[in-house]
């Protein structure tokens, strides 16, 4: 296929490995954040991580969505979705997600109508064939969704939807990258920007890193060539004294994002004071709400929830794996009683999620081999 | 996905993944597309028109001094 194929050639990541090696100056340890969650499922599939040599690492970031909602927003959802007459949608990953009492699944096979669906159109559509029911749309995502939900509220608006509303979990990526360069647990050499995200909000929004943190970035897509060179051009950064937002993945990310969507998102979104993320805690003006001229759309208006902040597990890290802290096989559940078949933590569910992605492809454990 | 087929009056195109699914896309955030363009998809809405036109489409390797020029 056009624009992905070109970008799994074996030989040429073999050169850019090479590439790599060379750039690596011997005894120092280079530690690289892939913020994004389709990053760390491409480098674990694509096995991007074996060509890199033993000084490289990566440290996988809080860019997965499903991964960063707390239990207690699953609570919330739960109770909506047992509201009599309300069907409830979300995303299939969204479905596994466990709260305080059990999962969006186990509410379902209780005798709630919860239904997966790709889309908040498709939800809206749901609406618009079920005009005696409440329809309600568990929206969670980065940028990368919010203007599909923002799309689907106008929609609904313009054609008069009363039955439409949404619980908006939307956040935003730039504020927990600082809360985590903000944090003493971590020492990063640079970023491996997400691709996705700034498809709409451009590559503008993380000049803060290189001019405040001093520390390079370099947007990349999700191919695994795309990866390498990104760590490439990271190298070449460090090496060159240089600190700066690069672009890796041109062939899709503007430098100024998607204006349409992200005009869009602000038609309909406002920033929240503060939003609970899970395992980093409330981060100010993270989460994205219903602007009041869409109030009638929005779920926590419209019904009851407990609102209830709720602690993780005692035996899941998925907050240290979120932060980059710790390796998901160093969790002490991780592959025994967290599995992506029972997952305790957020990072077991998603395919995006780190815990996830090692343990779907293999990686156990373990040192890596020296290359 | 690859656009099939466009209805510019309700802003939507019928693209194909490619696994070859298919799927009907709205197309409001975006500049116009036809048939045959390449579109990023997120959600059932396409938020990027790729261009293969334009350089930025080039390989990454094109500027690596060890790769053969494709």
């Amino acid at each position: 296929m056009r624009f992905v194929d070109e970008f799994r050639d074996a030989e040429l990541g073999r050169v850019l490995a090479a590439e790599i090696l060379a750039a690596v100056e011997p005894g120092r340890h280079y530690k690289f954040m892939e913020v994004c969650g389709g990053h760390t499922h491409s480098i674990y599939k694509y096995g991007v991580d074996d060509l890199l040599p033993a000084n490289v690492e990566l440290v996988h970031g809080p860019g997965c969505p499903v991964c960063v909602i707390p239990m207690g927003r699953v609570d919330d959802g739960i109770a909506i979705a047992h509201e009599p007459g309300v069907i409830f949608t979300c995303f299939g990953d969204m479905m596994r997600v466990p709260g305080a009492d059990g999962s969006l699944l186990e509410a379902k096979a209780a005798g709630a109508d919860i239904r997966m669906v790709y889309s908040p159109l498709d939800a809206l559509r749901v609406a618009k064939a079920n005009p005696d029911r409440e329809v309600v749309f568990f929206a969670i995502g980065f940028e990368t969704t919010a203007p599909s939900t923002a799309l689907t509220l106008k929609r609904a608006r313009a054609e008069g939807v009363s039955n439409f509303s949404c619980v908006c979990n939307h956040v935003t990526i730039v504020p927990p990258l600082r809360a985590l360069l903000e944090s003493p647990d971590l020492r990063l050499d640079g970023f491996i920007g997400p691709g996705h995200v700034s498809t709409v909000v451009g590559a503008r929004p993380f000049e803060f890193i290189p001019s405040d943190y001093g520390k390079p970035v370099v947007i990349a897509g999700f191919e695994p060539l795309d990866i390498l060179h990104a760590i490439r051009m990271i190298l070449a950064q460090v090496a060159e004294g240089r600190c700066q937002v690069e672009n890796q993945y041109k062939r899709v990310v503007p430098w100024e994002g998607n204006l349409r969507a992200l005009e869009v998102m602000a038609e309909v979104f406002e920033l929240r004071p503060h939003f609970e993320w899970r395992g980093l805690g409330f981060i100010s003006q993270s989460g994205l709400k219903l602007t009041d001229a869409y109030a009638e759309l929005d779920a926590e208006r419209r019904f009851s929830v407990p609102g209830i902040r709720v602690a993780d597990p005692k035996a899941c890290q998925c907050g240290e794996v979120l932060k980059g802290v710790i390796k998901p096989w160093e969790c002490k559940v991780f592959g025994t009683a967290c599995t992506p078949e029972r997952p305790i933590g957020t990072c077991m569910v998603s395919s995006e999620g780190a815990c996830a992605a090692y343990y779907n492809f293999g990686r156990f454990a373990r040192e890596r081999e020296v290359v | 996905m690859t656009v099939l087929a466009v209805d510019g009056e309700r802003g939507l195109a019928l693209c194909e993944a490619a696994d070859g699914s298919k799927e009907s896309v709205e197309t409001a955030l975006v500049d116009a597309v036809a048939k045959g363009d390449s579109v990023l998809v997120h959600a059932r809405v396409a938020l990027v028109r790729l261009d293969p036109s334009t350089a930025d489409c080039r390989l990454p390797t094109a500027d690596l001094s060890g790769a053969k020029p494709r």
